[in-house]
């Protein structure tokens, strides 16, 4: 049986983080977990205390704003946009950041949080050139010369005026 | 975190990114590294939830004439000149969901010119001097998809179906239309039944479980005004071409003649029906064709066939 109302999860750098298993389920991992009754102890993660720490911090954001959804508070409402938008741009400026989320909300399974990402990440190479990319996101063109050839065969009217 | 690390981002959530971009961003996307782009290509097990989520509704235009030279015309005006073998001599008779039909002679096939992916059929024998309206239920990599071609000539409608995996066409006649269908210009299907609407205000309809045809007449108005009246599932949009001034957004002059095949688009609870168009002028210069198109790019499992 399930005593606490909270769960305790470890970051892979050794910080526990306490939070509230209504907050939680919305991971399907650790929904898992607490039904399964494995979830008293301290669950280890091998997510960053940073990613973890903003994980959290959206999970329990999005619990907020999902029990205030039926109540009319304006103020609420716009701080919590607010919020949202402010996490957008945070991660959208930060790319390690923005990559250990993904990882992190693909493994906790929170498919809310994963499509955000995504979109995001889609809104990132929106109207930019694959070098533009490749530049913002750090990545090396790995193609041999005969491949890249290959793939601006296929694609590269798309580039011709 | 150390970058560097996005090129290895595993392809299940590379692919989840790639579903949300346009044709465009998506060939970009799948230029910038071998994981991206075979990330890129990868057939989606989402495909359903990227209909539901694109934000790229708007449709395409294609302009082709008798060689591989084409034109893309995108929802904001931005014109991409590309060669398509496959479209040199061929006709366009259906498209839905990125996906064109397209036969050459007797040889129809399955074709999306942003993805280059092109599936065969098998050949069937069309009658001559006939007007050819086409679609098809699902699009040619689902196990339900049914492909209908009618041919109109003066007494009736031939209607050849195709289910996939067949090895050969079936053949069903409407005759004793006596007139009532104009010329058929829009097809579609919806509710296991294959729809054709003619350039006037009727509706012949086929259901390939019963094999039973119907005609109808489509009345403007609410159904409180009409009681006993069924619904039209789709919007019907005529004269697009003209409506959207293609011929000036094309750049081409006020004498050429245009015949477009018209499209279905999922939008909402009602979709809407693109209709043909022939646009046509008498001094005949220049006969171009042209095709509505979802940009989207649809890829095949490997090694799949009809």
């Amino acid at each position: 049986m399930a005593t606490t109302s909270t769960v305790k999860l470890r970051s892979g750098d050794n910080e526990v983080f306490e939070v509230e298993k209504q907050v939680m389920i919305q991971s399907g991992t650790i929904r898992n977990m607490i039904e399964d009754d494995a979830a008293d102890g301290e669950i280890p993660l091998q997510i960053s205390s940073r990613n973890l720490a903003k994980v959290v911090e959206w999970c329990k954001c999005m619990q907020h704003r999902d029990r205030n959804n039926n109540n009319d508070n304006k103020e609420e409402e716009e701080e919590e946009e607010e919020w949202e938008k402010k996490f957008d741009e945070e991660v959208s400026e930060d790319k390690d950041l923005h990559f250990g989320l993904l990882l992190a909300a693909n493994y906790l399974e929170i498919p809310a949080l994963l499509h955000r990402l995504c979109q995001l990440a889609a809104d990132i190479v929106k109207g930019k050139t694959p070098e533009e990319i490749r530049r913002t996101f750090n990545i090396k063109k790995d193609f041999t010369p005969e491949e890249e050839e290959a793939v601006m065969d296929e694609h590269g009217w798309a580039f011709h005026d | 975190m150390a970058t560097g690390q996005w090129a290895d981002l595993p392809s299940e959530l590379l692919s989840l990114i790639a579903e949300r971009l346009g044709v465009i961003d998506l060939f970009s996307f799948s230029i910038v590294c071998k994981g991206w782009n075979s990330a890129a290509s990868t057939p989606s097990s989402q495909i359903s939830a990227q209909i539901i989520c694109s934000p790229n509704r708007a449709l395409w235009f294609l302009l082709y004439g008798k060689n591989s030279q084409c034109f893309l015309v995108s929802e904001t005006d931005k014109k991409y000149k590309i060669s398509i073998p496959e479209m040199n001599g061929a006709a366009c008779i259906a498209s839905k969901e990125g996906w064109l039909l397209l036969h050459r002679d007797d040889s129809p096939f399955f074709f999306c010119p942003f993805s280059a992916s092109k599936i065969d059929l098998p050949k069937f024998r069309k009658s001559e001097q006939c007007n050819v309206v086409a679609t098809f239920s699902a699009p040619p990599t689902s196990e339900d998809c049914i492909v209908a071609v009618a041919c109109q000539n003066a007494p009736g409608v031939d209607l050849h179906l195709l289910s996939r995996g067949a090895k050969e066409w079936t053949t069903h006649t409407c005759t004793h239309l006596n007139g009532l269908i104009k010329t058929i210009t829009g097809a579609a299907y919806a509710d296991n039944t294959f729809q054709f609407y003619d350039d006037k205000d009727r509706l012949l309809t086929f259901t390939p479980e019963n094999g039973k045809w119907k005609n109808y007449k489509i009345i403007f108005g609410s159904g409180e005004d009409h009681p006993n009246t069924e619904t039209v599932p789709f919007f019907l949009w005529r004269d697009s071409f003209k409506r959207c001034s293609m011929n000036e957004r094309l750049g081409l002059g006020e004498d050429v003649s245009v015949s477009t095949c018209g499209t279905v688009v999922p939008d909402g609870r009602h979709g809407k029906i693109l209709f043909n168009e022939r646009v046509s002028q008498q001094s005949k210069s220049r006969g171009l064709r042209g095709v509505w198109i979802e940009p989207r790019s649809p890829q095949i499992p490997p090694e799949m066939s009809w």
